[in-house]
């Protein structure tokens, strides 16, 4: 549709997205995909059913899914489940949210500024790959058992996350685009508001997405060694009780919430990024 | 226009005035010399083109009247005063149109920005961007995206950004060496009307002999490497042209032959250097 030199994909798929910018899925296609992941799970279930029933798994350390279902459907009924679950979704959400704008905010910053950019890519390169669970020691002797180890340990592993792709995205800014925008003398923040924030924005949303469920692990892991309430202390408790059928109802729980947490942050990505070539295929198709 | 006083005219109020321009990119590995020696002057309300090869400082010196780079020596100066940023009265109308346009923003948005920028209130940018997109013929496209649009319309998007900001000074380079041939002619009808209907002065960079003879009131012909200006080639054809007949007109012929004198005199000069 475009003629070149346009700057349509030039550059734009975010650094180290696992899963990119997705095809477009247009009417019987996407049907189908969905028809074929539903019975992947139907399959799935189905072998999760017979295996306990069969030499091959003991039943009392992998229950059929039947038995783990029932016992998830009823904790569902319980008070006690939906506080834990609020209690990861809080843990979760605010440490995302936190890392979220500090992340933003900094590489705003540094990354328009190369001499800043420069000084600090040596430390950012060792901070990030320090595992946030290295921290946990250090988590517990500063906040305990209290929220703010886990939010420490979230914030800690999604800023990286989100830090990363919005410097890649500040870098992505078109030359031409900046010469046009100076050259109508836009001053420097009515540039980032008008072409560096929605350059980078597609980058932000994948290191959302990313941080969002490295945040998720973080929650739950916090939880599950630390004991600050949430799905991971009732996952610990229901070890130590000798309720395998309860761990799995949990286990699933947390899958569930990283499978809504996913689909939520590639909605927000959909409707912000209308305008982007990876999404707006979709809409002209 | 003093066409008599021209190109040197003392008295005329000179819109543009380009002294002794030098520009070296400096780099690790050496030292390119981009321009070497440029003086040139635009009057008001002048549509002057300026033609030379590939790679013969076209873009630099572009971007040394605009404001966006600085001159390693020699000066630039818009209305009297000398250009150390942006000028307020400069439009510049980028080569590559896709990228110049914020495909985020619909082309409205495109258009509307500078002039928001410029804090004008809203009633005034909607009737010059309206006034603007009715010009370049793309008043029903207000609503799309850049990247709905064919190469050729985004272009005109662009030149649409560029008027509504009512600049004294267009600068364009190359506006229309990635467009094909048919939309190239009318594009350049239009930047005729338009220099024509909005009282601007115009400096249009090409490569192409061809399009500087056509379009301008004067051909200010780059010599390659060390760039300097060669020649100053004034247009003397008809106000109102025509691509059929303009350009099979003898003078246009004469016009263009002696262009191309100029541009392989330079070549040789430039290979015996
Ligand atoms: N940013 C830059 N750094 C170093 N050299 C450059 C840069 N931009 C242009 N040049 C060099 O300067 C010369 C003139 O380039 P340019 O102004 O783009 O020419 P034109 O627009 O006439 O094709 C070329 O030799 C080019 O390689
Ligand atoms: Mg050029």
């Amino acid at each position: 549709m475009t003629t070149s030199p346009t700057r349509a994909g030039a550059g734009h798929a975010p650094a180290t997205a696992p899963s990119g910018p997705q095809p477009p899925g247009r009417g019987s296609a996407s049907v189908r995909t969905v028809s074929l992941g539903l019975c992947g799970i139907v399959l799935f279930l189905l072998a999760w059913e017979l295996l306990p029933r069969t030499p091959a798994a003991d039943p009392q350390y992998l229950p059929p899914a039947s038995t783990v279902l029932a016992t998830l459907a009823e904790r569902a009924a319980t008070a006690q489940f939906w506080g834990a679950v609020g209690d990861t979704v809080l843990a979760w959400g605010s440490g995302l949210a936190i890392a979220a704008v500090a992340a933003t905010v900094l590489g705003l910053v540094v990354g328009s500024v190369p001499l800043l950019r420069a000084y600090t890519a040596s430390t950012v390169e060792f901070l990030r790959p320090i595992p946030s669970v290295a921290l946990i020691p250090l988590a517990i002797l500063l906040y305990g058992t209290d929220i703010r180890s886990t939010l420490l340990l979230v914030v800690y592993a999604a800023f990286w996350q989100i830090y990363v792709q919005v410097l890649h995205g500040v870098a992505d800014v078109d030359p031409v685009a900046e010469e046009t925008a100076r050259s109508y003398r836009l001053g420097r923040l009515a540039r980032i508001r008008y072409l560096v924030w929605p350059t980078a924005l597609p980058y932000l949303l994948t290191g959302l997405r990313l941080g969002a469920a490295v945040a998720l692990i973080l929650t739950i892991t916090a939880q599950l060694v630390i004991g600050s309430p949430g799905l991971g202390q009732e996952i610990a408790v229901a070890q130590s009780s000798g309720a395998p059928d309860v761990v799995y109802a949990l286990i699933v729980a947390t899958g569930v919430l990283g499978v809504l947490v996913n689909t939520g942050v590639r909605a927000v990505e959909r409707r912000a990024l209308h305008w982007h070539p990876s999404v707006r295929g979709e809409v002209s198709a | 226009m003093n066409r008599d006083t021209r190109p040197h005219s003392q008295e005329g109020p000179d819109v543009l005035d380009v002294n002794g321009l030098r520009k070296t990119y400096g780099s690790a590995g050496g030292s390119v010399e981009a321009v070497h020696d440029l003086t040139f002057r635009l009057d008001a309300g002048e549509l002057a083109c300026l033609v030379g090869p590939s790679g013969c400082g076209k873009t630099t010196l572009l971007k040394c009247v605009a404001g966006l780079l600085a001159p390693t020596g020699g000066t630039v100066a818009v209305d009297g005063r000398p250009v150390h940023e942006p000028p307020p009265d400069m439009a510049v109308v980028f080569q590559e149109y896709g990228r110049s346009l914020f495909p985020w923003l619909t082309v409205r948005g495109n258009v509307e920005l500078p002039l928001k920028e410029k804090r004008l209130p809203r009633a005034r940018r909607t009737a010059l961007v309206e006034e603007a997109l009715e010009a370049v013929g793309l008043a029903g496209s207000a609503r799309s995206h850049p990247w709905e649009l064919s190469g050729g319309m985004q272009q005109r998007v662009a030149i649409a950004r560029a008027i509504a900001y009512e600049p004294r000074v267009l600068l364009m380079d190359e506006p229309f060496a990635a467009v094909d041939a048919q939309t190239r002619a009318d594009l350049e009808d239009l930047v005729r009307g338009l220099w024509q209907r909005f009282e601007m002065t115009v400096l249009f960079v090409t490569h192409d002999i061809d399009e500087a003879v056509y379009l301008g009131q004067r051909v200010l012909v780059l010599s390659s490497a060390p760039t300097v200006v060669q020649d100053d080639v004034e247009i003397d054809l008809p106000e109102q042209r025509d691509q059929l007949t303009t350009r099979s007109a003898q003078r246009f012929t004469e016009l263009r032959a002696r262009v191309h004198g100029q541009i392989q005199q330079a070549k040789q000069a430039s290979a015996r250097e």
